[in-house]
C-alpha cells in the first residue's frame, strides 16, 4: 500500500521545518512540488519497466461527433475521451491498449476483444493500400489529437464503449486527495524527498519582497541593486 | 509432388513470427502488414514449387469464346470441354495450345488459320494438306477430310483463354487444371506443414527490414537479427529453409515413384497400347 500524499507532504515540511505558523513554505505547495516532481520520475519509471503496476484500465462512451468543434473534433467521426491525462510517451505509448468487445463472438469468453492498434493521419493512408491493414471492424486504429482519440475502421459498426488501459498521470493539486494512496513507486520515494527538498533549499535562495516601508533606499548603500551584468572594465563602486 | 495431409494456419506463422520480430502486441507493425508478408511467401513458395493445383469449371462462352484466368492461376496444365455438369460429366474432350491465336469471338488470327492463300511459308491447311506424303501422316492422328478448324483449341493473352469457335459445339463446360499461387490465406488451414519454416523465415527477415527502416535508433541491432534471418533463408542458395521448402515440395510422392517405374518397365507404353 503506497503512502498517502499527505504523509509525504507532511514528512517534508518536518524536513525542511516548515511547520511553523509563520511558515514561508504552505502545505499545498509543497503538495505540487510532490506532484510535479513525482509525474517526472514515474513517468521516467514507467517508460523503462515493462510492468503493468500504473496502468488504469476504464471503459468509456464512443461519441459520435454531431458537429464541428475545433480544435480536434470532426463532425461524423468516432472518437473517445479519456478520463485522466496521460503520459506522453513516444508513440502514444501514454494508452497501452484499446479494444472492443466483439459482439459477433458472443459464444467466446467475456475477455475475447479486438484490439484497437495506433497509428497517425499519415499513416492511416498507407494502411489503406492494403485490404489486409485497411482500417475496418476487424482492423480498427486510433490516433491521437490533444486530448481527442479519433477511431477509424468502426464508422459503420455500433460500438458503445470502449476498454482502455492508460498511464496517467498524477492528478494535479485541485483534483487530488491529499489522503488516498499515493501512486508512485516505493522505491524512488527517498529520490522525490530529495527533490523536492532541494526545491525547497532552492526557494530559501532568493530574498524576500521588498517591503515599501517609505525609507530612502539612495542613501542606503546596503539596499543598493547591482547589476547582473557588469564591463570587467568597470570600476566596482565602493 | 509431395503430398500432405498437415496444413498450418496464419495464426500458427503469425505466432511465432510476431515473437521472433519483437512485436507481440503488434506495437511496431500492423497485424495486416505481417499476414500480407505470410500470404507473399506462401504465393512466392508456390511460383517456385508449382506445388498447389486448382481446377476450375466456367460455362461455354459462346458470344465471345473468352474466359478471364482465376487470379491465382499461373501455369495452366490443361485445358477441357465437357458436356453435363461437374456432377456428372458425359463427354470430355482436350483442347490443344495454339500459337499466335487471338480472337474476340468471331474469326481469329494466327499464322496458319487454313485460309492461308498463295501463303510460301504457311500452307492452306495445316492437317490435310501439309506437304506430307501419307506415309508420315501417323506424325498427325487426324481424320480424312478434317481441317485445323475442326480442332479444339485455345491461346492465352494478358489472363484472358480464347477458345476456338469449333468450341461451342464441343459441349457446354470448359475445365482448366493450372498451378496455383494458393488462395487467399485466412483462418483456414491452408499452408503445407513443409513450407512452415521458410515462411517463418521469408516473414520474420522482412518484418525486421521493416522495423529498421522505421525504427532507426534500433537500425543496428535489428540489422544483425536480419541478417541472421536472411542467412537461415538463403531464397536465392540451396543452403537455407527456402531450398528446402521447394525441394520438398517437388519431390515425387512414394506411390507416384514407385508406380512411374512401373508404368516405364512395361513395353507397351511406346506403342500407346
Amino acid at each position: 500500500m503506497a503512502d498517502k500524499l499527505s504523509i509525504i507532504v507532511d514528512e517534508i515540511r518536518t524536513t525542511i521545518k516548515q511547520t511553523f505558523d509563520d511558515k514561508v513554505v504552505s502545505r499545498s505547495q509543497v503538495a505540487y512540488w510532490v506532484i510535479i516532481v513525482g509525474n517526472q520520475l514515474l513517468g521516467k519509471h514507467i517508460a523503462k519497466r515493462n510492468s503493468g503496476a500504473f496502468l488504469n484500465v476504464y471503459t468509456v462512451p464512443v461519441i459520435t461527433a454531431t458537429e464541428t468543434k475545433l480544435p480536434s473534433i470532426i463532425k461524423g467521426r468516432k472518437y473517445i475521451e479519456l478520463p485522466a491525462a496521460i503520459f506522453d510517451f513516444d508513440k502514444d505509448g501514454g494508452i497501452g491498449y484499446m479494444a472492443y468487445y466483439n459482439n459477433d463472438e458472443n459464444c467466446k469468453p467475456e475477455y475475447r476483444i479486438k484490439k484497437i492498434d495506433r497509428t497517425t493521419p499519415s499513416e492511416i493512408e498507407w494502411l489503406e493500400l492494403n485490404k489486409r491493414t485497411r482500417p475496418s471492424p476487424e482492423t480498427p486504429y486510433f490516433w491521437r489529437a490533444g486530448n481527442v482519440f479519433p477511431i477509424v475502421g468502426i464508422e459503420s459498426v455500433p460500438i458503445k464503449e470502449v476498454e482502455v488501459g492508460i498511464y496517467q498521470t498524477i492528478s494535479p493539486l485541485e483534483k487530488i486527495d491529499i489522503n488516498a494512496p499515493f501512486p508512485f513507486p516505493q522505491e524512488l520515494m527517498d529520490t522525490l524527498k530529495r527533490q523536492v527538498t532541494d526545491l525547497a533549499r532552492y526557494s530559501f535562495l532568493f530574498k524576500g519582497d521588498k517591503n515599501n516601508d517609505g525609507s530612502d533606499e539612495a542613501s542606503d548603500p546596503t539596499t543598493k541593486a547591482v547589476p547582473k551584468i557588469q564591463s570587467v572594465n568597470q570600476q566596482q563602486e565602493q | 509432388m509431395a503430398q500432405t495431409g498437415n496444413y498450418i494456419t496464419v495464426d500458427d506463422v503469425l505466432f511465432k513470427v510476431t515473437g521472433f520480430a519483437g512485436d507481440l502486441g503488434y506495437k511496431n507493425i500492423p497485424k495486416g502488414f505481417y499476414i500480407q508478408l505470410i500470404a507473399d511467401a506462401f504465393e512466392q513458395l508456390n511460383l517456385d514449387s508449382f506445388f498447389m493445383e486448382g481446377n476450375d469449371d466456367f460455362d461455354m462462352p459462346s458470344e465471345h469464346l473468352t474466359i478471364p484466368l482465376p487470379k491465382d492461376c499461373f501455369n495452366l496444365r490443361g485445358v477441357y470441354i465437357f458436356t453435363g455438369d461437374i456432377c456428372n460429366i458425359q463427354v470430355s474432350r482436350k483442347v490443344w495450345h495454339k500459337r499466335n491465336y487471338y480472337t474476340q469471338g468471331n474469326g481469329y488470327i494466327a499464322n496458319r488459320t487454313g485460309q492461308n492463300t498463295n501463303d510460301p511459308y504457311y500452307l492452306n491447311d495445316s492437317l490435310t494438306r501439309n506437304g506430307r506424303t501419307k506415309d508420315n501422316t501417323d506424325l498427325i492422328h487426324y481424320n480424312n477430310g478434317s481441317n485445323v478448324n475442326n480442332t479444339l483449341f485455345y491461346n492465352v493473352q494478358n489472363g484472358n483463354l480464347m477458345l476456338s469457335a469449333s468450341c461451342r459445339g464441343a459441349g457446354n463446360k470448359v475445365h482448366i487444371h493450372y498451378n496455383s499461387t494458393g488462395c487467399e490465406v485466412g483462418e483456414a488451414p491452408i499452408i503445407p506443414s513443409f513450407y512452415k519454416s521458410a515462411i517463418e523465415d521469408f516473414a520474420t527477415e522482412a518484418a525486421l527490414r521493416f522495423r529498421m527502416a522505421n525504427e532507426p535508433e534500433n537500425a543496428r541491432n535489428f540489422m544483425a537479427m536480419q541478417q541472421m534471418y536472411e542467412r537461415r533463408l538463403d531464397k536465392d542458395g540451396f543452403n537455407g529453409s527456402w531450398h528446402k521448402a521447394v525441394s520438398k515440395a517437388k519431390n515425387m510422392s512414394t506411390a507416384e515413384s514407385s508406380d512411374l517405374k512401373i508404368y516405364l518397365g512395361k513395353a507397351a507404353w511406346a506403342t500407346g497400347r
